[in-house]
């Protein structure tokens, strides 16, 4: 089956509203902590974040430039825990079907998401106040949930019969 | 079967997730991990089983309609048992020329709904354009593992039969000689109809209501008034679809002009079947262009869906000319007015007019080409050749005249109706529409 090109990200209002909100928030959290340089980054990512919403890249255009600001922040743990939760809470939200009616219920719906993430989120940080931050068995690990992430995403393989 | 794959929310967080660990060991600050974490945490959490293959129907509340009316296109997406998907989108993309006029585009199905085996999007269109095509094509996004897997589907109704709109026009072009059949044109005989037709001295038998009081008192004997017969007319309509598109004016503009010149015709038709079914004559039409197709005169609405099913094949292409030998008697009876839409510039279709004039058939010819080749800008030079385009077209209605065919020009924004107005003139000395015979 073609993958037709008119699959556009379209909400309704409430929700478009909140998702830009979360997007430029998103984007510029770690700017109090971030070099000067860094800004035209966070602009890019702030117009990337408005397009998102008609156009499917955007969200991950804003979160690729609100992590390039974090990289070269001096921003401690909380802050760079608050952005990931931040991250997260932003493509969810961005996802949104087409034609909701009432966001409320599908809002409960994403909840095991974010409960997930707080907890994944709060593990690390946990992690991070028991001084291993200098061993690199953290990013070691980090790298070991990439490739689980990834694993999980792959296309399913279908057998017959299934 | 349904393709499951990653949905762009899994694809997102994982890109932001490894975007974050690919920038933590870059600059080597490890707590660019706690930007992953909550990326990676929703990740894991998202189901892997993949749910039941969702099965779409789409159908339309009817088969056929006229231009501007509207239909419903209903999609059914039928869950089967076990776990339903989270949520359920359908959207309709409508075809070109086709306008939505109730509905949301996309309409969202959650579990609430999903539970009961099946939910079903309604959307209400109106198809603007005639021919024979879906309103739109249904495409169901399902998703399922908390947002992490997508299946898309994309399901069309059976075509639709979109008819012309035929146009409000009076019947009032009729041949010199009509049919013995009865009617509401006045016929030459007099007869039982309503119309004057002259007087004649009162014969035993006569009824007395038909006495012209005034006549017979001004030359003191009995006067009666005539009638004109009622009678029924036949008409053929005649399209020449060899568009400039395959004649000799070629080119990309060719097709669109094409189609223009193919949309008047086909509305043009429409309205004259109309008009004069609804007076019970008879229409028929014969379709030049591709293969040669033609409909008998015949009376009825029955007629009218069946000359308007012709007319949606008027599009296919073909460089076979046309050969009016091979239609029957029957479906061009003799004395028929010929009512022909043409934009006079394939030499095919001129040969075929002129083949039909002198079979000695009344034939009226509308041209129906309003743009002049070539509609875009114009190279340098073409001047001439556009003069030398305009002198032949100049030449081919010359030669209709000579033939005695009246050649009328549908310029824009004009009603059928008036575009044949000087034809029913009537001349000097005669009651008759000024239609050759």
């Amino acid at each position: 089956m073609n993958r037709p090109a008119l699959v556009r990200l379209r909400r309704v209002p409430a929700l478009s509203g909140a998702t830009a909100v979360l997007g430029l928030l998103t984007v510029a959290w770690p700017l109090a902590w971030a070099p000067a340089w860094t800004y035209p980054v966070a602009g890019l990512g702030a117009l990337a974040a408005l397009a998102g919403l008609r156009w499917r890249r955007g969200p991950a255009l804003a979160v690729a430039a609100a992590v390039v600001c974090c990289a070269f922040s001096v921003a401690g743990a909380f802050v760079l825990a608050a952005e990931g939760l931040f991250i997260l809470a932003y493509l969810v939200a961005a996802d949104a079907p087409a034609g909701l009616g009432r966001p409320g219920p599908w809002l409960r719906r994403q909840a095991p998401l974010l409960v997930a993430g707080l907890i994944a989120g709060g593990a690390v940080l946990a992690m991070e106040a028991v001084h291993l931050a200098a061993s690199a068995w953290i990013t070691l690990a980090g790298l070991a949930a990439a490739v689980a992430a990834y694993l999980i995403a792959l296309p399913i393989s279908r057998r017959p019969g299934q | 079967m349904t393709r499951w794959h990653p949905s762009p929310r899994a694809r997102n967080l994982a890109t932001a997730a490894l975007l974050a660990l690919i920038a933590a060991i870059v600059t080597g600050h490890a707590a660019m991990v706690l930007l992953a974490a909550p990326a990676l945490g929703a990740l894991a959490v998202m189901p892997r089983r993949r749910p039941p293959d969702p099965a779409v129907t789409v159908t339309l509340s009817a088969t056929r309609c006229f231009e501007g009316e509207e239909v419903t296109v209903s999609a059914t997406v039928g869950v089967p048992g076990g776990r339903p998907p989270d949520e359920i989108t359908a959207e309709l993309v409508p075809a070109p020329r086709v306008a939505l006029v109730s509905g949301t585009a996309g309409q969202t199905y959650g579990p609430a709904v999903l539970r009961q085996g099946h939910a079903t999007a309604t959307w209400v269109v109106r198809p603007d354009r005639w021919g024979r095509y879906p309103p739109g094509a249904v495409l169901v996004t399902a998703r399922a593992g908390l947002g992490g897997v997508q299946a898309l589907i994309r399901a069309e109704a059976g075509p639709l039969e979109i008819f012309p709109r035929p146009a409000r026009m009076r019947p009032r072009l009729v041949p010199a000689e009509l049919l013995r059949r009865i009617g509401e044109h006045a016929g030459r005989a007099a007869g039982a109809g309503v119309e004057f037709a002259g007087l004649r001295p009162y014969q035993p038998g006569d009824q007395l209501r038909d006495v012209n009081r005034a006549v017979s008192i001004r030359r003191g004997q009995l006067y009666v008034n005539q009638r004109a017969a009622a009678r029924a007319a036949d008409l053929v309509i005649m399209i020449d679809a060899f568009g400039p598109g395959e004649g000799p004016v070629g080119g990309p503009v060719g097709g669109r002009v094409a189609d223009r010149t193919l949309d008047l015709a086909v509305h043009g038709a429409a309205t004259l079947a109309a008009a004069y079914l609804r007076v019970s004559d008879r229409a028929g039409i014969v379709v030049l262009g591709g293969a040669l197709r033609w409909l008998g005169p015949a009376h009825g609405d029955r007629q009218f869906y069946q000359i308007a099913g012709l007319l949606l094949q008027a599009r296919y292409d073909s460089w076979v000319p046309p050969d009016l030998d091979r239609i029957p008697r029957t479906a061009l009876p003799p004395g028929t007015l010929v009512v022909a839409f043409s934009p006079l510039l394939d030499p095919r279709g001129h040969a075929a007019l002129t083949d039909l004039r002198r079979r000695g058939f009344p034939l009226i010819v509308v041209d129906t080409l309003r743009d002049e080749p070539p509609a875009g800008p114009r190279p340098a030079g073409a001047g001439l050749a556009l003069r030398l385009w305009r002198v032949d077209r100049a030449a081919t209605r010359s030669a209709l005249h000579a033939l005695g065919v009246p050649v009328l020009r549908w310029a824009d924004d004009a009603e059928l109706d008036s575009v044949l107005a000087p034809l029913r003139r009537p001349p000097p000395g005669t009651r008759r529409p000024a239609v050759p015979s």
